[in-house]
């Protein structure tokens, strides 16, 4: 019995942070990756490619967002260091080992909650930077701060969410 | 420098890595992290996906709500999620139906037999239309003898000759059982697939032939124009995906593995390789360097005084401790002008994850060839400018105490590595990003060559140096490509060269 169109659109979907991530990760660019995965649900859709389970689809999905990664860093940018394949096997394997939790469901929630409760800085830092896409550079400017405060800040809104986000879970249970 | 995730410098410097915003040098220490903490990994990855989840969130006004919204974004703000899903799916819907309606106006046709040769003998289970003009759904070509040419409906060709059973599956999908397909795909039929039981070759719009053993049920991909992606494994599995440009054929096996990948119409190794350096480790020269037995003497300098030997796999061996290594650098321009090259090493006990065996690099780590040891892998690694590529071959691992032979064998574009006298990859483009195989002659300036050490960033940047800490045994260079019955010679008979 194969997945049906409803089921692996609704698999892709739950699966985006993942997938969208080990493409960033091969990118280098965050919103190229949400590019990229839309492209993958699109192929995933149309080209009436079939699975029996959700594992052979995120596999599938996977080594579909790998390619075009390396696709759009061969067509746009030469001068892109890239990275080692070898790291990309790791990435995915932490994953399918449960090693990194998936962010989905509850984890999702707790992001929610978490987000809520920063000050409105540090929530339109992260807005900026992954909702509207500007650069680190950009928002630098923006806002008239160094560039390595940025990073710094972005750094430890990082750190603090993941802190917050492991207490909410704990709880929760 | 080790990764520690409670350091905000290195937890910055990862998000750097995200963003592509390191030096050269960053990159590479970054990646060294990623490859050997996995701390290092699940941080990256859960930086990516908070990014990610966050901007999701904020388009779904989760917690965008407190905030005032960037202009461009407060229109589409009011939508919400339902409408985009809804909008995707009648994109979705509307690419479907055109591309339905599109060119062949029959709503289940996917391709036209364009050409059917007068020879053309189809066997009883073939289930679609036999006359050129006819167009074709889903099902199976069996032909028994003969020629045909299917014109997909994405603008895919693809020539059958008989015997073959050719499934079409869409107008981007089809799948080989056994015989022979030309196919070309144009700019429109980027992405089209030519499935079969160990791989599916995707097309980047190109032209290759491919040919599956209806016995064996091995495949030969070759590739006369652009390039393709072989995704290796069979269906359900993890892949592997291997690039392949054009003037390469790969010969994959039932199970999805390379067995080997050539240039077309050349022959596998040289005619006469030549032993260039053989440094046995079994007597040190006069002044304590380490000998090359070769009769050439390109003799090295151990960098820790006195080398400390070990009983080896044939005489001695050559203990690597900490910042050990072999210096052959003065006879950098000797290792350079090969053009077709082969590395033969005894290793035992590797103890870096990275475990660096060989390396010949320019002024700077940016011209560099270099052959090491990655956990379950050996590698072959090159680098020309900003671009860092690598073939590499699989192993299961390193047994603790125990001798193996690795050897590295280069020719015309293509690598190919062995281990204990069997082949374990081979490529003519880098897994990485797709670069062609580079050899020692395409390092600028040669300046550096080592056993058990790369020379990293040097020219006055910070160095880091990545090395090879365990035993080597018997390392030999040859001036041309061994091929592998010379190769299993000298892993049965450890301390000779090859006759």
């Amino acid at each position: 019995m194969t997945l049906s169109e409803p089921e692996i659109l609704r698999f892709l979907m739950k699966s985006r942070e993942r997938i969208a991530a080990a493409t960033w990760v091969v990118v280098q660019d965050g919103h190229v990756a949400e590019d990229i995965f839309q492209n993958v649900v699109i192929k995933a859709m149309t080209k009436e490619v079939s699975f029996e389970a959700e594992g052979p689809l995120l596999s599938w999905a996977m080594i579909a967002a790998r390619r075009e990664g390396i696709d759009w860093i061969r067509k746009h940018r030469r001068e892109q260091i890239g990275i080692d394949e070898e790291i990309l096997d790791l990435l995915v394997s932490d994953w399918e080992s449960g090693a990194t939790p998936a962010p989905e469901g509850k984890r999702i929630q707790a992001l929610r909650d978490c987000l809520e409760q920063l000050p409105e800085k540090s929530r339109k830092l992260l807005q900026m930077r992954y909702a509207d896409g500007h650069t680190c550079g950009e928002i630098a400017e923006q806002v008239q701060v160094r560039l390595d405060a940025i990073y710094k800040r972005l750094s430890r809104l990082h750190a603090g969410l993941r802190q917050c986000i492991e207490t909410r879970l704990t709880e929760t249970t | 420098m080790r990764f520690d995730p409670e350091e905000l410098n290195d937890r910055e410097r990862l998000l750097r890595f995200l963003e592509g915003d390191l030096s050269h040098q960053e990159h590479v220490e970054v990646e060294n992290w990623l490859k050997q903490d996995s701390r290092a990994r699940a941080l990256l990855a859960e930086m990516a996906e908070q990014g990610i989840a966050v901007a999701d969130l904020a388009r779904a006004e989760c917690f965008t709500a407190k905030l005032e919204i960037a202009p461009k974004y407060a229109a589409f703000k009011q939508l919400g999620t339902p409408f985009w899903l809804g909008l995707a799916a009648a994109l979705i819907a509307i690419l479907a139906i055109g591309a339905l309606l599109f060119q062949f106006g029959e709503h289940d046709s996917i391709a036209r037999l364009e050409f059917v040769s007068p020879d053309a003998e189809f066997s009883p289970n073939h289930q679609l239309a036999r006359s050129a003009g006819r167009t074709l759904g889903k099902g199976w070509v069996h032909l028994e003898e003969g020629k045909l040419r299917i014109h997909f409906k994405s603008g895919a060709t693809v020539e059958l000759e008989g015997p073959a059973a050719f499934g079409i599956d869409t107008p981007m999908r089809s799948y080989l059982d056994f015989g022979h397909a030309r196919v070309h795909a144009p700019e429109s039929a980027r992405d089209f697939v030519v499935a079969t039981d160990s791989m599916e070759v995707v097309d980047l719009g190109t032209r290759f032939e491919l040919a599956v053993d209806s016995e064996t049920r091995e495949s030969n991909v070759s590739v006369s124009e652009g390039l393709v992606d072989l995704h290796l494994g069979s269906r359900g599995t993890t892949r592997v995906i291997r690039p392949l440009a054009a003037g390469f054929s790969a010969r994959v096996d039932a199970s999805g593995d390379i067995v080997e990948i050539n240039r077309r119409d050349q022959h596998l190794a040289d005619a006469n390789p030549r032993l260039l350096a053989h440094w046995s480790f079994d007597t040190p020269t006069a002044n304590g360097g380490i000998a090359d037995v070769a009769g050439d003497q390109l003799d090295g300098m151990f960098s820790m005084g006195t080398p400390q030997q070990v009983p080896g796999v044939s005489g001695n061996a050559l203990k690597f401790d900490r910042n050990a290594h072999v210096d052959l650098s003065e006879h950098a321009e000797r290792f350079r002008q090969s053009e077709s090259f082969t590395v033969t090493v005894w290793v035992r006990d590797p103890r870096n994850s990275l475990a660096m065996l060989f390396s010949l690099s320019g002024e700077t780590e940016r011209s560099r060839v270099q052959v090491h040891l990655f956990r379950k892998h050996v590698v072959y690694g090159w680098q020309d400018g900003l671009h860092y590529d690598a073939v590499s071959g699989r192993v299961d691992g390193w047994e603790s105490g125990r001798w193996y032979h690795v050897a590295v064998a280069c020719r015309d574009g293509v690598v190919r590595l062995y281990r204990d006298g069997e082949l374990i990859a081979s490529g003519s483009v880098g897994s990485k990003i797709g670069t062609p195989v580079r050899n020692p002659s395409s390092v600028k300036n040669a300046t550096s060559v080592y056993l058990g050490k790369l020379e990293d960033g040097h020219q006055g940047e910070e160095s880091f140096p990545q090395r090879f800490e365990g035993q080597m045994d018997d390392v030999q260079f040859y001036s041309g490509a061994l091929d592998e019955g010379a190769i299993q010679y000298l892993y049965q008979h450890p301390g000779e060269s090859v006759p």
